[in-house]
């Protein structure tokens, strides 16, 4: 399997941010790594980023646990990325990470 | 019976060795939380707390709730529940209105309180939760009597209803509506001291409130509080500990849904999961069945009245769209615009007449002259009742589509436009016209090929010419807020 680049996810995420939450494309035209995605940035709030998370785990098949979901990782497009990245990783070496469901 | 206090000490009494809160590894019986909640209510009655003063409570669900809660009604105290997400600007609008003059929080949200108390005018005194006893530890507090005469018909809480007359209107409740609608609910769903509910639906607002942590309460059964939705949290305490009941939000079990866990969830322990507030959508509930063997049905309520109706019904899969029957003791009429009872099928307004709901809005005489009617409540919701007396709803009032003085329900259009093969969703739309009326619109997302003509075609014969969209547009998506709620003002012309 090809692996992912840290492009390719974030316009995935991108994508996901307009299809599932209906954030204005025009909005997320000059979005990039250093974006936040909550606050003065593209302003998630606690909702919204638990719909972003249903959509990731849909389009790269992961898992997250609920309890990852802290500020920092949605500091910026970047750091929700790199995360993402790292669960890619681990669902193609096989790791689940935590145990339980 | 009389009080909520008198309630709590009663359920205490009989199921006093019985778990009453289990709020992660702290498991609280009965008769120790009702120590819990006396040693509160005698320190705030130290702290000159009185009957009828205002106590708000801003906490995430948990035992400091509970015995917040219970803790101000027993000294006669009215709660005044804060959802805490509120903000700055909130909190203060809402400390003014209810003249709030105690706040029992967390020091979790030490900084945004300071900040609230030091621009407010009045005085508010600050009750840590963090100082409350520990619940194995607590002293006996029977030996000091708070002697505290509390009248049936009055106020136990205050909330805010959100209505269009713009600011939101204070609603309070009285011990009797809120001892109607537990027993209504306790008969209802047949709750029982052996059930266990998930109590993840905010306790600030009624749903989760009433239906969740004063429910299992009532019955004496024992309560499993989230503090916040956790899709993982939520699976592992259901099946760790049998839950029984689950009483959301639509949103919740459709995350539930979508989510990918890493092996399933164990929900055969549940015997009732429900939601209210909002329709749960069919193809989410479809696939909640599938995942988790039990289908979402429909609670209907308001926090005027409390609980109206819920779903029991045996043949579930044909009326998922339903919000049921109305719960005991509730009356539930509809009315059509011209205040005639509604044929079967036919779409009125709902109005509702129970000893739960309140008898009027504080200051609020024009208001209340609009919806208080001949001992109703007309909640301005739209619906419809089918001939096997099942209540569904369509829509609210303001929704309705003017075309040349016809009103026209736009979800009965959108059911059509959604029925078409090729239609994934629709929203009909008033348009205004230069007469004063308006045009219908429907905005539409394909899931295939289709043009405006083939459209307009397919409703011919199947609605009134007159609800006939003439303005079609497609779209790739329809604005949603976070909940899957369509956004329909964000469709509006020039919006």
């Amino acid at each position: 399997m090809e692996k992912e680049l840290p492009l390719e996810v974030e316009r995935k995420i991108i994508r996901i941010l307009i299809s599932d939450l209906e954030i204005d494309p025009a909005i997320l035209s000059t979005a990039n790594s250093n974006t936040p995605l909550l606050g003065r940035g593209i302003g998630l709030n606690s909702v919204e980023t638990l719909t972003l998370v249903a959509g990731i785990e849909e389009t790269f098949h992961i898992q997250i646990d609920d309890a990852d979901l802290t500020a920092e990782l949605f500091t910026t497009l970047g750091t929700l990325t790199e995360f993402v990245l790292e669960k890619i990783t681990d669902r193609k070496n096989g790791s689940t990470g935590a145990d339980g469901l | 019976m009389k009080t909520i206090p008198q309630m709590f000490s009663s359920v205490a009494k009989l199921h006093a060795k019985r778990p009453a809160v289990v709020d992660g590894e702290k498991v609280v019986l009965y008769e120790i939380l009702e120590k819990r909640i006396r040693t509160l209510a005698l320190k705030l009655y130290r702290m000159g707390i009185r009957q009828g003063d205002r106590v708000a409570l801003l906490l995430p669900n948990g035992l400091d709730f509970v015995t917040g809660y219970f803790g101000i009604a027993a000294v006669g105290a009215i709660v005044v529940p804060m959802n805490d997400h509120y903000q700055h600007t909130e909190l203060l609008y809402f400390f003014d209105e209810c003249g709030v003059s105690l706040l029992i929080t967390s020091r979790d949200f030490a900084p945004i309180c300071r900040q609230v108390l030091s621009v407010r005018k009045s005085p508010c005194q600050l009750f840590w939760a963090e100082d409350l006893p520990d619940a194995c530890e607590s002293d006996d507090p029977s030996s000091e009597d708070l002697n505290v005469d509390i009248a049936q018909e009055t106020p136990v809480m205050y909330q805010f209803s959100s209505g269009s007359t713009g600011r939101p209107k204070r609603i309070g409740r009285t011990h009797k509506n809120l001892l109607f609608e537990l027993d209504s609910l306790i008969q209802t769903l047949r709750i029982t001291h052996e059930d266990r509910f998930l109590g993840v639906a905010p306790f600030s607002h009624v749903n989760g409130l009433m239906r969740s942590m004063m429910a299992s309460l009532r019955a004496g059964a024992a309560l499993y509080p989230l503090a916040r939705f956790d899709r993982q949290a939520i699976a592992e305490t259901v099946e760790r500990n049998r839950i029984s009941i689950f009483i959301g939000v639509p949103f919740m079990p459709s995350m539930l849904a979508k989510s990918h866990f890493r092996r399933r969830p164990d929900f055969s322990s549940l015997r009732l999961c429900m939601t209210a507030s909002a329709p749960m959508p069919k193809k989410l509930n479809q696939q909640f069945y599938e995942n988790f063997g039990i289908y979402v049905r429909q609670l209907y309520g308001s926090t005027e009245t409390g609980t109206i109706s819920a779903n029991l019904g045996l043949r579930i899969e044909g009326s998922l769209d339903s919000v049921g029957t109305p719960i005991a003791g509730v009356e539930v009429e509809v009315f059509t615009e011209d205040g005639q009872i509604a044929k079967s099928g036919e779409i009125g307004e709902f109005a509702v007449k129970s000893e739960a709901t309140i008898k009027s809005y504080d200051g609020l005489d024009e208001v209340n002259k609009e919806v208080f009617r001949d001992g109703y409540f007309l909640t301005g919701d739209l619906g419809k009742r089918d001939e096997e007396g099942l209540l569904y709803l369509v829509g609210r009032k303001k929704f309705f589509i003017n075309k040349g003085g016809y009103k026209i329900d736009p979800y009965e259009i959108e059911e059509i436009l959604e029925s078409h093969p090729r239609v994934d969703e629709a929203v009909a739309l008033g348009v205004p016209t230069p007469f004063g009326d308006e045009k219908v619109k429907a905005v539409i997302v394909l899931n295939g090929p289709c043009t405006e003509e083939e459209i307009v075609e397919y409703c011919r014969g199947k609605i009134a010419d007159f609800k006939i969209p003439s303005l079609v547009e497609f779209r790739d998506s329809l604005p949603k807020s976070p909940t899957g709620k369509i956004r329909r003002t964000m469709l509006l012309p020039g919006v």
